[in-house]
């Protein structure tokens, strides 16, 4: 194939990956993947930071700012360094398609927690859990934005709109294992517009995480809402990264080996987390609601409804949601949550039955 | 007895407020309900107060002598005039209720649309920050007033920096976009405006971009949307919000953004207000005249003193609508000489233009009709004129540049060069 399509969008070529290595005072990571293949949408992928960290220094880590305070001890990052960022563009016919049709980023970072509750490790498959679900904080994958009724049902004096979420997610969620090490992956689906975004997470400590972020995004005319940009078929874009990520090997220190040894995994217990019921069939009102954005029916006059058919968004949704095992994949759940559990999924208590179980 | 002075929502029209001088505002009744909530609402605590002192103070702005820079004729409609911000519209007509010269406001209809503005359907002001993933996303709602950032509280060291975007697909690529645009495409700087964040007077893209192109082409640049005519008045609102906070400000605009700004500074030059140097443009792929924009800047006091203010790709639209085919930099440099050179360089700048128009005419014309006219005017042989011209033209750069002196001064362009010299050996 010489040209990519908007159905088939070409990426970078395979032939041309080479070793990427970061060395994290003593930690040893490698990874294989094309270079950066810049576009002008990717303004902060670099691909130039250094190849050796020293993890120990205080100042290599750079304080995280949330607009949340942090609930008291629960297992959310503080400290973040940026190890490896790049990105790919991908292409479409050329001139018709313009100069790209989408890309792949991704965000190699390692993550710091100041303290962490007694007893608890990131080694610990139930408190790597606990770790992820810190990423849904208000100003991440938590965030919402405000939503409406329909045109004609809107007050004045409604100055407490509903909150719609940006994102569905966790979805997809599964334990890998990658060249010999514990993987904890899960998807994100964005519902308004904006990249969608695939955290694959590996402790590389009792403190320390590493987190690699994968956003696709796609750049098509006349389709600026979430639901409309799946006109371009995902798929070419998710193996890449999957490529990339079947290559990663994860060596750790000295230290950070003692410290895995002393935590131990019930065997054949992977505990997983998933988006509840509800949250399923919030998404589908609010991916329905916006799919208008940045969006024109050709066929229809310029002020006429232009968002999509609710049934065709629904039935998006409920193939997004399905669980599809990945390559080493060790454990996997279902779509959803059936019953709304957010009360036993509360972060907070959980340090304290240990503590209680200890005693 | 005392039922006589309880208040009672009329349907009437009547003055709303206290007016002390300046007009009367007159409204019915709901819309006074709904002025007075307001009122109300805006000595609360809160972060809906905050809106709500932006109505209240809009409203109020009717009532001085001009009318405010955000007030348009509302489109299709002869006298109804439109009061346009971030987060509402407030229509109205001048009257004269009591009779006489003094005219007064009657206020028609008041339309709340910050959802049309949260929902990326209008154009609003965003303040654009770091979220706790580390990418730059657009905040909950817009601002309805512009406020400095912490990390760019607009003093002289760090300006507060809007990005005015143009015909950008999606949402969420005019913000990728506007970063390169407002780093001026600089590793280093990009770097720096994750960390400092921007603010982005968002536009929304036209349905069809190629109508926009289209539009830019047939009108030569001058004329905008519906859409971006709203967009200019809350961006000529804003230009005064930062001027009266005496605010340092750097406007960077993308594309057809360049009409809003440019609109906008136009609106300002009409009330005649000075921002003191405080605020500065940069057009970046403009599709609306360099010279315009220039004469704006220079009409408001605006900072001038960068050198690079401008910078495009020569593409149809920026050639024709940008650059008028070349013109617009020899306008600017005319009018530059004609009202904003000091008399004692005067000659310099005359040598600057007189080259600058040799230029001009070279392109346009080419070699060959210069020499021609050249020749006609000589007497002399087309041929040898062509020759003659075509060497002047190649060499003149090479020439000028090995004079002694020439290259004390960074190098523009050779024009600039000759200015200088031509300038020195006055001095001297």
């Amino acid at each position: 194939m010489w040209f990519g399509s908007e159905q088939n969008p070409k990426g970078p070529s395979w032939s041309k990956a080479r070793p990427v290595i970061k060395k994290l005072s003593g930690t040893r990571i490698a990874l294989e993947a094309p270079p950066l293949m810049p576009n002008v949408y990717m303004p902060f992928a670099f691909e130039d930071e250094p190849e050796i960290f020293d993890t120990d220094s205080p100042d290599t880590f750079e304080a995280i700012d949330y607009c949340s305070p942090k609930p008291p001890e629960s297992e959310r990052s503080d400290r973040r360094i940026t190890i490896w960022s790049s990105g790919w563009n991908f292409t479409g016919r050329p001139l018709l398609d313009g100069a790209s049709v989408g890309d792949l980023q991704v965000e190699l970072v390692l993550e710091e927690i100041d303290a962490l509750p007694i007893n608890c490790s990131l080694f610990r498959r139930d408190d790597l859990i606990r770790y992820a679900k810190g990423y849904f904080s208000e100003g991440w994958l938590g965030s919402f934005h405000h939503g409406f009724g329909e045109p004609r049902e809107r007050n004045l004096y409604d100055l407490s709109p509903p909150h719609w979420p940006n994102y569905l997610a966790p979805l997809n969620n599964q334990w890998l294992e990658l060249n010999s090490r514990d993987w904890l992956y899960f998807e994100v689906q964005p519902i308004r517009e904006g990249a969608d975004d695939f955290y694959w997470l590996c402790p590389i400590g009792h403190r320390r995480c590493l987190r690699a972020s994968f956003s696709i995004s796609r750049h098509l005319s006349n389709a600026g809402n979430s639901y409309r940009a799946q006109r371009s078929p995902i798929n070419n874009y998710r193996e890449l990264m999957e490529k990339i990520m079947s290559t990663i090997t994860v060596e750790l220190s000295e230290t950070a080996q003692q410290e895995q040894l002393s935590i131990e995994n019930p065997e054949n217990e992977y505990p997983l987390f998933h988006c509840t019921a509800a949250q399923v069939e919030q998404a589908k009102h609010v991916m329905y609601m916006r799919s208008d954005i940045c969006y024109h029916d050709k066929s229809k006059p310029e002020d006429a409804d232009h968002r999509a058919p609710k049934e065709d968004v629904a039935a998006f949704i409920d193939h997004r949601i399905q669980p599809r095992p990945l390559p080493g994949c060790l454990a996997i759940g279902p779509a959803y949550e059936a019953a709304d559990t957010t009360a036993s999924s509360h972060t907070i208590q959980q340090p304290d039955l240990k503590l209680a179980e200890n005693k | 007895m005392g039922n006589m002075h309880l208040h009672q929502p009329s349907n009437a029209l009547q003055a709303w407020g206290t007016s002390g001088q300046g007009r009367a505002i007159f409204a019915k009744g709901p819309h006074r309900q709904v002025l007075d909530n307001f009122a109300q609402l805006s000595r609360q605590q809160s972060s809906e107060a905050y809106h709500a002192q932006a109505l209240v103070k809009a409203v109020n702005s009717l009532r001085g002598d001009a009318s405010p820079v955000n007030s348009m004729l509302k489109p299709n409609n002869p006298t109804r005039r439109l009061l346009v911000a971030g987060g509402f519209e407030i229509e109205y007509e001048l009257n004269s209720y009591y009779g006489g010269c003094q005219t007064d406001v009657e206020i028609m209809d008041i339309r709340l649309v910050t959802g049309e503005a949260e929902n990326f359907r209008r154009p609003a002001l965003w303040q654009i920050e770091k979220n706790e993933r580390g990418t730059l996303s657009f905040p909950q709602r817009p601002s309805s007033q512009l406020t400095p950032t912490r990390k760019l509280p607009g003093t002289l060291a760090a300006p507060v920096k809007i990005g005015i975007n143009g015909q950008l697909g999606t949402t969420n690529d005019a913000l990728s976009l506007m970063t390169s645009h407002i780093s001026r495409g600089d590793n280093a700087k990009r770097k720096a405006l994750r960390e400092s964040g921007f603010q982005l007077l968002y536009v929304p893209p036209e349905n069809r971009a190629w109508a926009a192109g289209w539009r830019t082409l047939k009108s030569l640049g001058n004329q905008g949307s519906e859409q971006q005519h709203k967009a200019a008045r809350i961006l000529a609102q804003h230009m005064l919000e930062a001027h009266q906070q005496s605010l340092h400000v750097e406007w960077t605009s993308q594309g057809e953004g360049a009409w809003v700004l440019i609109e906008a500074m136009q609106h300002l030059q009409r009330q005649q207000i000075n921002l003191e140097q405080r605020q500065k443009i940069f057009l970046s792929d403009h599709t609306r005249s360099r010279f315009t924009a220039d004469r704006a800047r220079r009409a408001l006091n605006m900072n001038t003193l960068d050198d690079k203010w401008h910078n495009a790709a020569p593409g149809l639209a920026q050639t024709v609508g940008g650059e008028q085919f070349g013109l617009a930099p020899l306008l600017s440099a005319g009018n530059e000489l004609l009202y904003h050179t000091p008399k004692e360089e005067h000659l310099g700048k005359s040598v600057n233009l007189t080259y600058q128009t040799g230029e001009y005419l070279l392109k346009k014309w080419g070699a060959a009709g210069v020499a021609g006219g050249l020749a006609a005017s000589t007497g002399g042989s087309a041929s040898l004129a062509v020759a003659a011209v075509k060497a002047l033209h190649n060499l003149a750069p090479t020439l000028v540049a090995s004079l002694p002196g020439a290259r004390n001064h960074y190098f523009k362009s050779t024009g600039d060069q000759l200015q200088n010299l031509v300038n020195n050996r006055r001095k001297r």
